[in-house]
């Protein structure tokens, strides 16, 4: 595991330990500080107290904080902000811990700022089609206080019963229906946000544009490295009056591919556009009992949403094009227990991996749609030749691919050779113009890839960024952007476990 | 090396050469916007000598084109396609890409279809040491690094010269009337609201002279439908008056009078009665001509979450947001892009 970067000394750092406690790892006087000024439940100090926050979705980066801190409100936000940037204490904040990138590892000379406590409602403004709310309420949570006003908001991770607003705006996260309805940039138009030296900071609001550089855009994805989010506004949509699921299986990866840029030639956008090959289709089925066909080489599955007239218009389009491509099996389901039954076997894929193998790596490399034939058979070679299956599901309309490497930890040298091929199938994505991560974000995971994207004048200019923000590299410093010097000595791939944490939670 | 990469080396040179010598530059499109009134004494980098379409795959639904390509060029090569760019720039038949990305300004479409930046994939940036940067991409989702193609929207030239773009398109719509409805300006931002609130495929939503204009996009058999409920007169020449809006060639923009640009949350209630009002976005901004702004309105627009931003625009004061903690933190990102001040244009 390469940790070098995150664990420099710093000034004030753990050099001059206060023998009057037992952590050896925060400077003298920090924690006295932050017991002053927070209640006592907003610290969390015992070891095993502590060992729910030791990591995020990336279970195989593990790390106890110095300590955790659960703010219940903005003041108490602003006195741990306050207290690191006086000690010179590092500060990783998370949400709901569901993210798959590392993005929320704690740091052992490190706080842990949990936001689960700030998790309000603050306003539902139907007329304006806004919700404000605190950083640590669930996305699911916003959308059912919205559901009474005929309103939902639409960026749905597959996480969204657990994951947090928060996290979602550090990662910018995508989900099932982004490609109609946009990623957490586009329906994010205000932020509270908190730096590290001590302002609070409004940003956009429920209007729709404001003077000064767009940090809205900038602070979507950021990962916790420019500031604490305190508080968001969101954009709420009105709920479609009506909904079909389309699931068409192809004889080839080829076919189903077309058929993917073939639906969206049609003129419109689904709500979801999803495929699945033989491996994936078999295993989910295995598992799932969805009644997919077994007999096809890939599968998709098309959302449509919308008025019950132009549902009924798409549909007759969508299956024209199936029927070019010489679709064996389609299925049409436009009721709800129907819809969950096509959508069952493509959430129950990841789970489903379990049974064809131990341990599985999941990629979330994108690409242009054209080269997903190219991508494929690339993918295939590389699976052949490191000898380790690959099942593909992925979110076709927008090019995002999560290849799933099987394999076997406990078998010597398996866990190395997924690494390297799930760093060869980013490669690939790279090559023809794709990005190293679409949804799941860098974190500590993607870093050695981001070496691979990004030249080094671009690496020093997300540095010189991050320090317009953080100049002493205080707020989860070492995630999302590598140094150059680890770049340039980039010899082994990272380190990654096959067991999901959060087994209850969807995984699209 | 194409012609391109050729002009696009030009413009390193000269930024390199600019940052040695502490002379300012200034990136110009076309000057549609007429917002470059003032920089006699900087040197201008010509974006036209970077133009031309460097990337186009229709069923991708993104382009990549050189800043310094028309927009209007643009426009007639995604057409050629069925598609369209969803911003709908202001002054497109002058306007370069860059230029309309560098200003961010959105036409009509603005809250149906998303900000110019919402559009914005990637971007290829001369940052002020001279260094050719490239961010984003050409694919939808992508979360690798910062979000610096983005963050280019609307940063006016401030943070390097903006040399290329990948932007998503959509698919032209099959479909398109727009519906007018005589009422009165209250009862207009009681229906913006409702529209808002329902399933109605609005792409546009207008009140001027005494009429709401409601502009329906999409599938036929749907656009059909709703124009049956919603009524109203179908409107001819919808195109050139959607294009009015978004250029401000309006009528109501030819007043003498100064003119006010006011965004607020859509819904936000009509009850100053000063002035002429032309309501655009669904109600979200909101122009003013005639008179100078009160106090009473200035405290109304900030007590409803507005702001009222100078029209027509300049440099300086759509960057300066009057926060104390804001501004410090531009000026701080503004330096991690540009520490020699080669762009520098408010201090």
């Amino acid at each position: 595991m390469t940790g070098r970067d995150h664990s420099k000394p710093r000034k004030n750092s753990y050099h001059s330990r206060n023998l009057f406690t037992c952590n050896l790892v925060l400077p003298a006087g920090f924690l006295s500080r932050l017991r002053r000024s927070l209640p006592p439940q907003a610290i969390i100090e015992r070891p095993q107290a502590m060992k729910p926050f030791e990591t995020d979705g990336l279970t195989a980066k593990k790390e106890l904080p110095g300590v955790v801190v659960l703010p219940g409100s903005r003041s108490e936000v602003a006195a741990v902000l306050a207290a690191c940037k006086a000690h010179g204490v590092p500060l990783v904040a998370r949400g709901a811990g569901t993210g798959l990138s590392g993005g929320a590892r704690p740091l052992r000379e490190g706080v842990l700022l949990g936001m689960s406590r700030m998790s309000r409602i603050l306003e539902i403004d139907p007329d304006n089609r806004s919700a404000c709310v605190e950083p640590g309420v669930t996305n699911l949570a916003v959308s059912e206080a919205a559901r009474r006003f005929g309103l939902y908001y639409a960026p749905d991770p597959s996480s969204q019963l657990a994951c947090s607003i928060g996290g979602n705006i550090a990662e910018n996260s995508g989900g099932v229906h982004c490609l109609k309805y946009g990623l957490t940039v586009h329906n994010v138009t205000g932020m509270t946000l908190m730096t590290i030296d001590g302002d609070t900071l409004e940003l956009g609001g429920a209007r729709l544009d404001s003077p000064g550089y767009d940090l809205l855009a900038l602070l979507n994805g950021s990962e916790g490295m420019l500031g604490i989010l305190v508080q968001a506004r969101l954009r709420l949509l009105p709920i479609p009056e009506t909904k079909s699921v389309l699931l068409a299986g192809f004889p080839s990866t080829g076919a189903a591919a077309r058929a993917v840029n073939g639906v969206l030639a049609e003129g419109f956008v689904p709500a979801g556009l999803e495929m699945m090959d033989r491996l994936a289709v078999h295993a989910a089925e295995d598992y799932a009992d969805a009644g997919y066909p077994l007999d096809a080489q890939a599968i998709l599955l098309v959302e449509l949403d919308g008025a019950e007239e132009e549902v009924r218009t798409l549909r007759a389009r969508a299956l024209k094009v199936f029927e070019k491509e010489a679709a064996t099996r389609v299925d049409v389901a436009s009721d709800a227990q129907g819809m969950e039954r096509l959508w069952r076997g493509r959430k129950a894929a990841f789970p489903a991996m379990g049974r064809l193998a131990p341990d599985y790596y999941c990629m979330d490399g994108t690409i242009p749609r054209r080269a997903l034939e190219e991508v494929l058979s690339r993918i295939e070679a590389l699976s052949r030749e490191y000898g380790l299956r690959v099942a593909n599901v992925f979110h076709a309309g927008d090019g995002n691919l999560h290849p799933l490497i099987l394999y076997d930890a406990s078998v010597s040298g398996e866990l190395q050779k997924a690494e390297s091929l799930g760093g060869e199938i980013l490669k690939a994505c790279v090559a023809v113009g794709g990005t190293v991560t679409g949804e799941h974000g860098v974190g500590v995971e993607k870093l050695d890839e981001m070496c691979v994207q990004f030249s080094s004048q671009e690496l020093a200019q997300f540095h010189a960024l991050k320090r317009a923000f953080d100049p002493e590299a205080l707020l989860n410093p070492g995630k999302a952007v590598p140094t150059l010097a680890r770049c340039a000595e980039l010899g082994g791939m990272h380190v990654h476990g096959g067991n999901l944490p959060h087994p209850e939670l969807e995984r699209l | 090396m194409s012609p391109i990469q050729h002009a696009t080396e030009e413009i390193r040179d000269a930024v390199r050469t600019a940052a040695e010598s502490a002379v300012r530059c200034v990136p110009v499109g076309a000057n549609s916007k007429g917002v470059l009134a003032d920089v006699s004494l900087h040197e201008r980098i010509e974006l036209r000598r970077v133009a031309g379409v460097i990337d186009y795959a229709p069923s991708e639904f993104v382009v990549t084109a050189a800043a310094g390509t028309k927009i209007c060029e643009l426009e007639q090569l995604l057409a050629g396609e069925g598609q369209v760019l969803g911003f709908e720039a202001p002054f497109c038949e002058q306007a370069t890409l860059g230029g309309a990305v560098a200003c961010g300004l959105a036409g009509p479409a603005r809250p149906f279809h998303g900000a110019v930046r919402d559009f914005v994939l990637g971007a290829e940036l001369v940052n002020g040491r001279g260094e050719l940067l490239a961010f984003g991409g050409k694919v939808i989702k992508n979360v690798a690094g910062y979000d610096v193609s983005r963050l280019c929207a609307g940063s006016w030239g401030t943070l390097g010269v903006i040399v290329s773009l990948s932007l998503r398109v959509l698919p032209r719509p099959e479909q398109e009337v727009t519906l007018a409805l005589h009422c009165a300006i209250q009862e207009a931002i009681a229906q913006m609201v409702e529209f808002a609130r329902g399933t109605f495929p609005v792409t546009g939503c207008a009140f001027v002279d005494g009429q709401l204009f409601v502009r329906l996009s999409g599938v036929e058999s749907r656009v059909i439908a709703a124009q049956q409920r919603i009524g109203g007169e179908q409107l001819e020449k919808a195109q050139e008056f959607w294009k009015s809006l978004a250029d401000q060639r309006h009528a109501f923009f030819l007043h003498d009078a100064p003119i006010l640009r006011i965004s607020v949350p859509p819904a936000t209630p009509h009850v100053l009665d000063e002035g002429e009002w032309l309501i655009d976005w669904g109600g979200a901004l909101r122009w003013l001509a005639g008179n100078r702004p009160s106090a009473k309105l200035r405290s109304r627009i900030l007590a409803e979450g507005g702001v009222l931003l100078p029209w027509p625009p300049s440099i300086e004061s759509w960057l300066q947001t009057g926060d104390a903690g804001i501004d410090r933190l531009q000026q701080r990102i503004r330096e991690a892009f540009d520490p020699h001040g080669v762009f520098a244009r408010w201090m």
